[in-house]
């Protein structure tokens, strides 16, 4: 009884957390008119899906690949930052890493529950594609076309990367920071491994098995034509008025793509049972601040019947002095020292390197992380209310944060800078400004909004990346 | 029983609890002494939170990091402080905590009794963010004492408390006590002055009785 229990329970109370999550609501609202934008009529300007340049006839298998695509691939990082961000992550683990219940079992029921709210906003996008498909279609509506279409590639997918998530908050050093760089790497080479492992690098044709393809978009693709494939595009490309028939319907009902999506929701199950498994307690600092009070008070209390009671001096008080806030968030952000090392590091790279190819990448990468962590410190509900009453508000705030951003940033990019200014290559300057004021700003900006440092560090990896990708 | 076997923790090189030995007595035992004395720190080393750096901690004679899955199904531990998950009703969590201490089907009775002698049963369904620190504090409790614990491991569980409840709290944990071996560090002994409990002090990195 106790195994049923201990993933009843689990299951249950993180799928109703889930779903007393405003955010979910916000959400599902948004899923509609995302799809509106990821089914572009024959009008637009842009496409998300083409097949050597052309655009697929928009038959209903297609429209619910095009959706499911897309879910399975670059929205799965905004489904691990719903999950990483949200409200399971609090949890009362003094209490429960004490409790003798089966970890696997608990593990397993916190996947399904993180599941089954991922499927909640598929199952949205699956109706707004449904709707969709009703106005939007160069052929007749079929609802189980779409939906199968659709789900195949996303369903396992989105269970894979809530598996993903719980093996990141498993163990101390991937709950923090490193945890969501170790997503996006992870994040890229499964896309990759699709890409490389079920084609031939040179005629882009199916060559192995789909089993390499985690996120499954590649097979149904290259699955729906009998052609050779120069290119495929999913997300963005323009819109050639080129368009050719292919059969997706043909490409997500093979057998072995079938077979290989169930085992990929095998494995993102194995993977939550195996967090459970590989769970560490979480580690505290208490035990340091009590040495530390442990030797003060003890020398407090030695001390305190000799000395006669005086009553502090009293110091006025008055208007915030933002000075003041501004370079204590800034030695906030330095309290680990090994981030004053790294910053020398990047700025003396600005100096030496070339700025495209080297210097900016790794200028941005390394503000990153820093910056990320001060968006979230003061974002704990009750900690801004109490903030709230000691005088600058939240806007107030933000602005010191920003500014104090900026400063740091600021610093560590002026000696690329100068060596910009100094070598006349002033293309570059838009992309130090970049870097030291727009990134900063929208950090400290997601950070306000979502409570959260995850949202900024993922979004600013996935933009990092695209910088550094687009310099080769 | 619950025994010390000359147990020594230090961190970072900072003495905190020095080479202590004692044999615990079932029923209430009272850890006093100053700030920072080290009693939170033991009372992790016997809920199996924490190891000593030298030393052991015996469950009925045997080490408690060789039977500490068994220990843990029949502890009931309350730190200072839980990460509660505020979008939750008292009630939801007590059940999860029951569910994940493996208590059946009793847990929800138990539960619902638990949250009544503490005060909170009207609240019982209410979200824990609408909910007092006072109140948080006894919820903390009430999941300590789900099931039957053997062991009671209690971080100042009548701090934030108004005196009418500290005392029903008190009169709570002795009830538990009358069954268990109950640790609780606390700095008012007022509320379990009634309760015959043994009263022990920490201080300079060791365990005495007062």
């Amino acid at each position: 009884m106790t195994v049923t229990t201990t993933l009843q329970s689990s299951l249950s109370i993180d799928l109703k957390r889930h779903l007393r999550n405003s955010a979910l609501l916000f959400v599902a609202l948004a899923v509609p008119i995302a799809a509106h934008y990821m089914v572009p009529d024959k009008g637009a300007t842009y496409a998300v899906l083409s097949v050597n340049g052309q655009i697929p006839v928009l038959t209903a298998p297609v429209l619910g690949l095009e959706l499911g695509v897309l879910a399975a691939t670059l929205l799965t990082p905004l489904a691990y930052i719903f999950l990483r961000a949200g409200p399971t992550r609090r949890r009362p683990w003094q209490i429960i890493d004490l409790t003798p219940h089966a970890r696997s079992l608990w593990g397993l029921g916190r996947w399904i529950a993180d599941t089954l709210t991922l499927w909640i906003l598929l199952s949205v996008l699956t109706l707004a594609g449904l709707v969709l498909s009703g106005f939007r279609l160069d052929g007749d509506a079929d609802i189980f076309q779409t939906v199968v279409a659709l789900w195949l590639p996303a369903a396992p997918s989105l269970a894979l990367i809530a598996a993903i998530r719980l093996l990141l908050d498993a163990r101390n050093l991937t709950r923090r920071w490193l945890g969501d760089v170790v997503f996006f790497f992870v994040w890229i080479a499964l896309l990759i491994s699709g890409i490389l492992g079920t084609t031939d690098s040179d005629t882009l044709q199916m060559t192995n098995s789909p089993m390499t393809d985690a996120f499954g978009f590649v097979s149904p693709i290259l699955g729906s034509v009998d052609y050779a494939v120069d290119a495929v595009s999913i997300g963005g490309s323009s819109n050639t008025g080129e368009a050719v028939l292919i059969d997706a319907w043909q490409g997500v009902t093979n057998a072995d793509y079938i077979n290989s999506r169930v085992v990929w929701l095998a494995i993102a199950a194995g993977l939550a049972i195996v967090a459970g498994l590989i769970w560490a307690p979480m580690k505290t600092k208490a035990p340091k601040t009590e040495a530390k009070s442990f030797s003060r008070s003890a020398a407090i209390a030695a001390s305190i019947p000799n000395v006669p009671f005086s009553a502090p001096n009293p110091v006025p008080s008055g208007a915030t002095n933002y000075r003041a806030a501004i370079l204590s968030e800034i030695k906030l952000m330095f309290r680990n020292r090994i981030w004053i090392l790294v910053l020398i590091f990047a700025a003396v790279s600005g100096l030496v390197l070339p700025f495209r190819s080297m210097a900016g990448p790794i200028l941005f990468l390394v503000l990153i992380f820093p910056f990320t962590e001060a968006s979230a410190r003061w974002q704990e509900k009750t900690t801004e209310q109490f903030l709230d009453t000691l005088g600058p508000g939240r806007i107030g705030r933000t602005i010191v944060l920003v500014i104090a951003t900026i400063l740091v940033s600021v610093m560590v990019t002026l000696p690329a800078t100068a060596r910009i200014v100094e070598q006349n290559q002033m293309e570059w300057l838009p992309h130090i400004f970049f870097i030291s004021v727009a990134m900063p700003t929208a950090i400290v900006m997601l950070g306000a909004v979502t409570r959260s440092a995850v949202t900024g560090r993922l979004l600013m990896l996935m933009t990092w990346y695209v910088y550094l990708s687009s310099a080769a | 029983m619950l025994s010390l076997d000359n147990i020594s923790k230090s961190y970072r090189k900072r003495d905190v609890l020095t080479g202590i030995s004692h044999d615990f007595d079932p029923g209430l035992n009272l850890l006093v002494g100053p700030s920072g004395a080290g009693k939170s720190t033991l009372l992790r080393l016997c809920a199996t939170v924490e190891r000593p750096s030298s030393g052991q901690v015996l469950w009925h004679g045997k080490p408690i990091s060789k039977v500490k899955r068994k220990l843990r199904s029949e502890l009931g531990y309350a730190p200072q402080i839980v990460d509660l998950p505020l979008d939750v009703t008292g009630m939801e969590f007590l059940l999860h905590v029951a569910a994940l201490k493996g208590i059946g089907k009793g847990g929800r009775i138990q539960a619902g009794e638990i949250l009544n002698q503490l005060g909170l049963r009207a609240d019982a369904d209410q979200r824990i963010v609408g909910w007092s620190g006072g109140m948080r504090r006894r919820l903390i409790l009430a999941q300590a004492l789900l099931g039957t614990p053997k062991l009671l491991a209690l971080d100042e569980p009548t701090a934030e408390l108004d005196k009418e409840t500290a005392n029903r709290v008190a009169a709570l944990i002795a009830n538990a006590a009358k069954s268990a071996t109950v640790l609780l560090t606390t700095h008012l002994t007022e509320h379990f002055e009634a309760e015959g409990a043994t009263v022990l002090r920490v201080a300079d990195g060791q365990l005495a009785a007062t």
